[in-house]
């Protein structure tokens, strides 16, 4: 063990024994009439291994012994698959660290002392429930206009009955891995929904299984994300930084290149083929 | 119906963007021929050709065509944007690619629109008869005011041109940022440097 890490194993040693203290300003709102406000919380013995939600919890706890109202969040699997835990801390959704929804988030990514800010998702598409909960249903019927691929029911496939090459399914599985968890249009300074989209419009537009509605995909999808209240894209490549599953914005640009093919493309009758 | 789709918006703003990138380029060309040092000749030979050409007036519909298609879909883009966050943020950060240029957008478009009026106000429909244009730009170019707030706009359009460039390409479809960082910078320093460095270069050699 070098010197260096001794000493951080030192201080984590330390810091597992006293916990760690933070200062925390939440924002709590009773129900989507309240105009809301942030308010100011100690958390205390916070161990630096806890992830973000159990740090929550523990203050939630605090304040349940105290008698006072907990305040609302969302969560689910707590291992980064879900999407149902964004948080907008300190600015960032999904807070500092790289590819990490809030609930792989873990205490030891921050200064001891430092104080905290949370904030829900913020889009009129996104509106707020209660506190940190906001309502993503938005994304949903986004999915319902184009996210999904016509297929016969019966017996499952053989395997090797539809031939697709690894690159290709690797590209596709890149795309799929977005959970529809909104930290891209809650870091959008047009809360666009356009990183989102590409990925589905991408995840399915590159298999066999996603051409029969290839055509109109990018289209009512689009569509829906307008009707729904989000912004539209410059470019600024905000949704990439924060995404847990890291998509690219490469995603968007396929969608572009989706658009224009409809565009251009003469007859509404030929097939879309995707070449190797 | 193109128009009105987010994408749609998009795409006609990119290309009429990089149409008026081309026109920026032309015309930046053409003003260099006032650095010739021959007492203006070249130029006023040129800008005679130019207003005599019969192609010139419907090539100006087009261009303002181009102009105002730009800037009717701009304004729709960033009304959408800001009613898309009503409450925003008591704290954020930037931690992608955001910029003081494509942050900037649309203010450095509107100074850009505004000094487009006030330019065309000054040359084109300036009564200057009895002087040739290349008069008109030494004289005009010889006030300090003037001199200085021509600087500024070009300075304010290379920031828009400077995030322009390579959002232009990434709404085409081409995924080329990295690549396009140099070219993108390369270009709005030329066109805005360029610009900015004629009326500078007269003032001085007065
Ligand atoms: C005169 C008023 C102008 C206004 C109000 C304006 C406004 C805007 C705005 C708001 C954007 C969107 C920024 C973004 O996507 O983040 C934009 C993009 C752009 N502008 Fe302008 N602009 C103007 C003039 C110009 C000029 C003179 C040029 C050409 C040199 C130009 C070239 C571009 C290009 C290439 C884009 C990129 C389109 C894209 O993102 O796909 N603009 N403009
Ligand atoms: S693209 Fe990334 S940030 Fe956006 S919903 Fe999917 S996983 Fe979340
Ligand atoms: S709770 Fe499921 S991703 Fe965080």
């Amino acid at each position: 063990m070098s010197a260096g890490s001794q000493a951080e194993a030192a201080v984590s040693t330390e810091r597992r024994a006293s916990g760690m203290t933070f200062t925390l300003e939440i924002w709590r709102q009773r129900n989507a009439d309240d105009p809301g406000r942030m308010v100011a919380y100690e958390a205390t013995r916070v161990s630096p291994d806890m992830s973000f939600l159990e740090m929550l919890d523990l203050l939630n706890e605090e304040l349940m012994r105290k008698g006072e109202e907990p305040f609302a969040f969302d969560s689910d699997c707590r291992e980064g698959i879900c999407g149902m835990c964004g948080l907008v801390i300190n600015g960032v959704a999904h807070g500092p660290g790289t590819g990490t929804t809030t609930c792989q988030l873990y205490m030891r990514l921050f200064k001891n002392g430092s104080r905290i800010r949370v904030e829900p998702w913020r889009a009129r598409a996104f509106p707020v429930v209660r506190d940190l909960v906001v309502d993503r249903s938005a994304f949903d019927r986004i999915i319902q206009a184009g996210g999904y691929t016509s297929v016969n029911t019966g017996s499952a496939p053989d395997a090797n009955a539809t031939l697709i090459s690894q690159a290709r399914a690797e590209e596709a599985m890149d795309s799929a891995a977005c959970i529809g968890c909104g930290a891209c249009v809650a870091s959008c300074k047009n809360a666009s929904a356009m990183l989102f989209v590409a990925a589905k419009v991408k995840h399915l537009g590159v298999l066999p299984q996603g051409q029969p509605e290839r055509r109109q995909r990018g289209v009512t999808m689009l569509e829906t994300m307008q009707e729904e209240g989000f912004g539209n894209c410059t470019n600024e490549y905000e949704c990439e930084a924060v995404c847990p599953k890291e998509i690219s914005t490469s995603n968007i640009a396929f969608l572009n290149r989706e658009y224009i093919r409809n565009l251009v493309s003469l007859s509404s009758l030929r097939p879309l083929v995707t070449s190797e | 119906m193109i128009l009105s789709s987010s994408i749609g918006k998009k795409l006609g703003m990119a290309l009429t963007g990089l149409l008026l990138f081309g026109f920026l380029l032309a015309h930046l060309s053409g003003n260099f021929l006032l650095l010739k040092g021959d007492g203006g000749a070249t130029f006023n030979a040129y800008s005679e050709f130019l207003v005599g050409h019969p192609l010139l007036i419907p090539v100006e519909f087009i261009l303002l065509g181009i102009f105002l298609l730009h800037i009717v879909l701009a304004i729709s883009v960033a009304r959408d944007n800001r009613r898309a966050r009503p409450v925003g943020y008591r704290v954020s950060a930037s931690v992608g690619g955001r910029s003081v240029s494509s942050r900037t957008m649309i203010y450095s478009g509107l100074t850009t629109l505004i000094f487009v009026a006030v330019h065309l106000k000054t040359f084109k429909y300036a009564d200057h008869a009895g002087d040739s244009l290349y008069g008109l730009v030494v004289t005009t170019f010889t006030s300090e005011l003037y001199v200085g707030g021509y600087a500024v706009a070009m300075v304010l359009l290379g920031f828009h041109l400077w995030h322009a460039f390579q959002s232009a390409f990434q709404t085409l479809g081409l995924h080329a940022r990295p690549r396009l960082r140099g070219l993108s910078i390369g270009l709005c320093i030329l066109i805005a440097g360029g610009f900015a460095m004629i009326p500078l270069a007269i003032y001085l050699g007065k």
